[in-house]
């Protein structure tokens, strides 16, 4: 009697784990494009994972609305199979091997954030299905020697040069950085970049540190800071940093010419947030509703544009998350019609060799599948609003400067 | 009664199923092949976490951290140049079990909940620990090259079988536990330590070898799991889910037996992969009501609820026996 319920319990455990879901994986058969992408819908990046589903859906449905995607003179509807990844690396991995696997979709849309794209192209690469991501920027991703994963965001390195170049065009000259780290890929890398940039551009670095990722108190850094007297303090982490960080300088009273943040700026939640002390805050962005790219035919060509339409459809203006999300399902866009194929082997080599111009920006990728042509923006909150300010050609306003005492702002 | 291995019908279910697992990759899957090793992976960590907190009753909260220390022995000993994968899966479980054996001579000195405490802070700290070493990789992560064996590159699908291997061994060594003189050693440990000391039972060296034993099975697990993922960072390696699930899943089939983890991931792997396929928003919630419902209704597993059957009174009486 036992064997039996203990049998008829495995039973129905397989039975559960193999029926799954009925999905039909449409594909190209039936005049639809399948895409797949695993993003965090649950977890420590969730916000960031329903902005870049915001943008991938905003592709879709624009394309879907505006007739579909012409590729090779026959026109076809595009769909989108999301997964929750719990913002986890590892579930991350696993469902994009479902996706291929089991869903039959072709090509993947990347996830958000580094570590969860990072095991997600380790699928990609093997199983040779393209993936383009526009949320993951560490440029370790890129390294590995993979020849599936095309990332459309200018590499983390890069994030905060812009704010450094465009400290070095004021007077009085900023001459001093200080920049505070979490401890994470993407964040890393950001302040190896921008400290190798600061010192080859002569500007003295006075103090760097790492704090552990999530932290909820970052008091010890910020006197660390304070006792450095920097003219640019600067720091690498998520918007929750940039909170904590912004908060702790106003605290101690610490003032200097330039305050940077990698990530959050551009975020509403840090403006509301921080009211008035978010004013002469600089921060660094993949895009801009601003920048004042022209985009080739197939999509909304500007940026303002598409900050419009986006701002109609989803009821809050577009921030780079979605915009570059959308950009990631630009790059599918013009390499299936460039070449002409729904194959997946060529849709790959049609993306290698892809130069277009979007309203996000230019997307060509270097022999890593890295996307290190497109500069960074620098944007700047003045009178709580968020202004493009740098790089010149494609600002909105002058910078405002020097940065008041923290009482004037 | 039957021992402490539990039922035995169960345990021949259990190694059947065991055997039915090595044909999974005939499916030709590479998904089922990851769902299946997923099984594999929290089965064996799982009888890892069921030797100390099952049978020792040592309830640990850190025990993800073998887990972690075998993923990067595997990977460390990759960019080493390294990538045996049979050779890493005995160099994780060494790696673990000394880690077990340094840690366990202070730690498994505390008894009830500052035991529990103590695991989970070293769980903590372990992942703190790993992310500021340049040479573990630091938040960077470390991602070997593909796994060999005896010097020849394998197919990827071996990854899949390094984990049944690893989930077998957890199985085998469970049941060796429990009917060795170890076995009775740990139970009397945990129903009455004072007494266990009285009848000559060296209880702190009991204790480390079982949370030794709880280490390699661990480790092994992650040491294949590096190969299967071909990246691991400090927040994977150490990651709430592959901390909490181990435990759930023992509870769930039965604490302190030979089949229950096995089980217990089964069903749990099912229930959460069924839930998030058709509940891609609100899978999480759904989950942790079921967590929530083994540990309210279910408290000494789904083996002794199958054991209790026609037998209601049997079902309340360990209801009531847990109930706070």
């Amino acid at each position: 009697m036992k064997t039996r319920s203990l049998a008829l319990a495995l039973a129905l455990a397989f039975a559960a784990v193999v029926a799954g879901p009925s999905v039909s994986a449409v594909r190209a058969a039936d005049d639809t494009i399948v895409f797949g992408a695993a993003v965090s819908l649950t977890g420590s990046l969730a916000k960031e994972g329903h902005l870049t589903q915001e943008g991938y859906d905003f592709w879709k449905d624009w394309i879907n609305a505006h007739g579909g995607m012409k590729v090779a003179g026959k026109t076809y509807k595009v769909d989108i199979k999301y997964y929750d990844d719990e913002s986890s690396p590892q579930t991350a991995a696993r469902l994009v091997e479902k996706l291929i696997d089991q869903d039959h979709v072709g090509f993947i849309l990347g996830p958000y954030g580094s570590g969860t794209t990072f095991s997600a192209a380790a699928v990609a690469e093997r199983k040779k299905v393209p993936m383009v991501e526009g949320n993951g920027a560490a440029e370790r991703i890129f390294n590995q020697g993979y020849r599936y994963t095309f990332g459309i965001l200018s590499p983390a390195r890069r994030y905060l040069e812009g704010i450094v170049d465009m400290g070095k065009a004021q007077t009085p000259k900023p001459k001093t950085l200080a920049i505070s780290a979490s401890n994470d890929l993407f964040s890393v890398e950001v302040q190896q970049g921008v400290v190798d940039y600061a010192k080859a551009h002569g500007i003295d670095v006075v103090y760097t540190a790492k704090y552990p990722e999530n932290s909820t108190d970052v008091s010890a850094v910020i006197s660390a800071i304070k006792a450095a007297h920097p003219d640019i303090i600067l720091n690498a982490g998520h918007t929750n940093d940039a909170l904590l960080v912004h908060k702790g300088l106003k605290e101690q009273n610490v003032q200097a010419m330039i305050y940077g943040y990698s990530v959050g700026p551009d975020t509403p939640d840090f403006r509301n947030a921080l009211g008035r002390d978010a004013n002469y805050v600089f921060g660094s962005a993949q895009w801009s509703d601003a920048v004042k790219y022209k985009g080739e035919k197939g999509f909304i060509p500007s940026a303002p544009q598409y900050a419009a339409e986006f701002q109609k459809k989803f009821g809050h203006k577009p921030d780079y998350h979605n915009a570059e999300s959308t950009a990631a399902c630009l790059a599918f866009q013009y390499a299936m019609q460039r070449g002409g194929s729904l194959d997946t082997e060529k849709v790959r080599d049609a993306l290698a060799k892809l130069d277009v111009t979007t309203f996000f920006g230019i997307l060509k990728f270097d022999s890593r599948g890295l996307n290190v042509f497109k500069p960074m923006v620098v944007n700047q909150i003045q009178n709580g609003e968020l202004v493009t300010v740098w790089p010149a050609g494609l600002a909105q306003a002058k910078v405002a400067w020097p940065t008041p005492v923290w009482a004037k702002r | 009664m039957i021992g402490i291995a539990g039922n035995r019908v169960a345990i021949l279910v259990a190694a059947l199923a065991m055997l039915a697992l090595l044909f999974v990759p005939l499916a030709k899957s590479d998904y089922t092949n990851a769902l299946f090793r997923g099984i594999l992976m929290y089965g064996a960590m799982s009888y890892g976490w069921n030797v100390i907190g099952g049978y020792t009753g040592y309830v640990s909260f850190g025990n993800v951290v073998f887990f972690g220390i075998g993923a990067y022995a595997a990977a460390l000993l990759a960019t080493h140049g390294i990538t045996d994968i049979g050779l890493s899966i005995v160099a994780a479980m060494v790696a673990a079990a000394l880690f077990a054996v340094v840690l366990g001579i202070p730690v498994l000195r505390l008894q009830g909940h500052y035991f529990g405490i103590a695991t989970l802070s070293i769980a903590l700290a372990a992942q703190d620990l790993i992310s500021n070493i340049d040479a573990f990789g630091a938040t960077n992560g470390l991602s070997p090259k593909a796994a060999t064996l005896f010097g020849a590159a394998v197919p990827y699908v071996v990854t899949y079988y390094a984990m049944w291997v690893v989930c077998a061994l957890a199985l085998a060594g469970t049941y060796a536990v429990s009917r060795s003189r170890l076995g009775y050693a740990l139970v009397a440990i945990r129903e009455n330590e004072g007494a266990a000391a009285v009848l000559g039972i060296n209880p702190t060296k009991y204790k480390v070898i079982a949370w030794a034993i709880s280490g390699m099975m661990g480790g092994g697990a992650g040491a294949v799991f590096v190969y299967a993922n071909s990246y691991i960072d400090p927040a994977t390696a150490f990651a709430v889910d592959n901390n909490v699930f181990p435990i759930v899943m023992a509870l769930l089939g039965g604490v302190g037996t030979v089949a229950g983890p096995l089980l217990g991931a089964f069903i749990l792997t099912a229930i959460n992969e069924t839930l998030w396929n058709h509940f891609p928003f609100i899978h999480t919630l759904f989950f942790g009501a079921v967590i929530v419902i083994v540990v309210l209704f279910l408290p000494r597993g789904l083996l002794a609820l199958i054991a209790a059957r026609r037998s209601w009174s049997l079902y309340v009486q360990h209801l009531r026996a847990y109930r706070v």
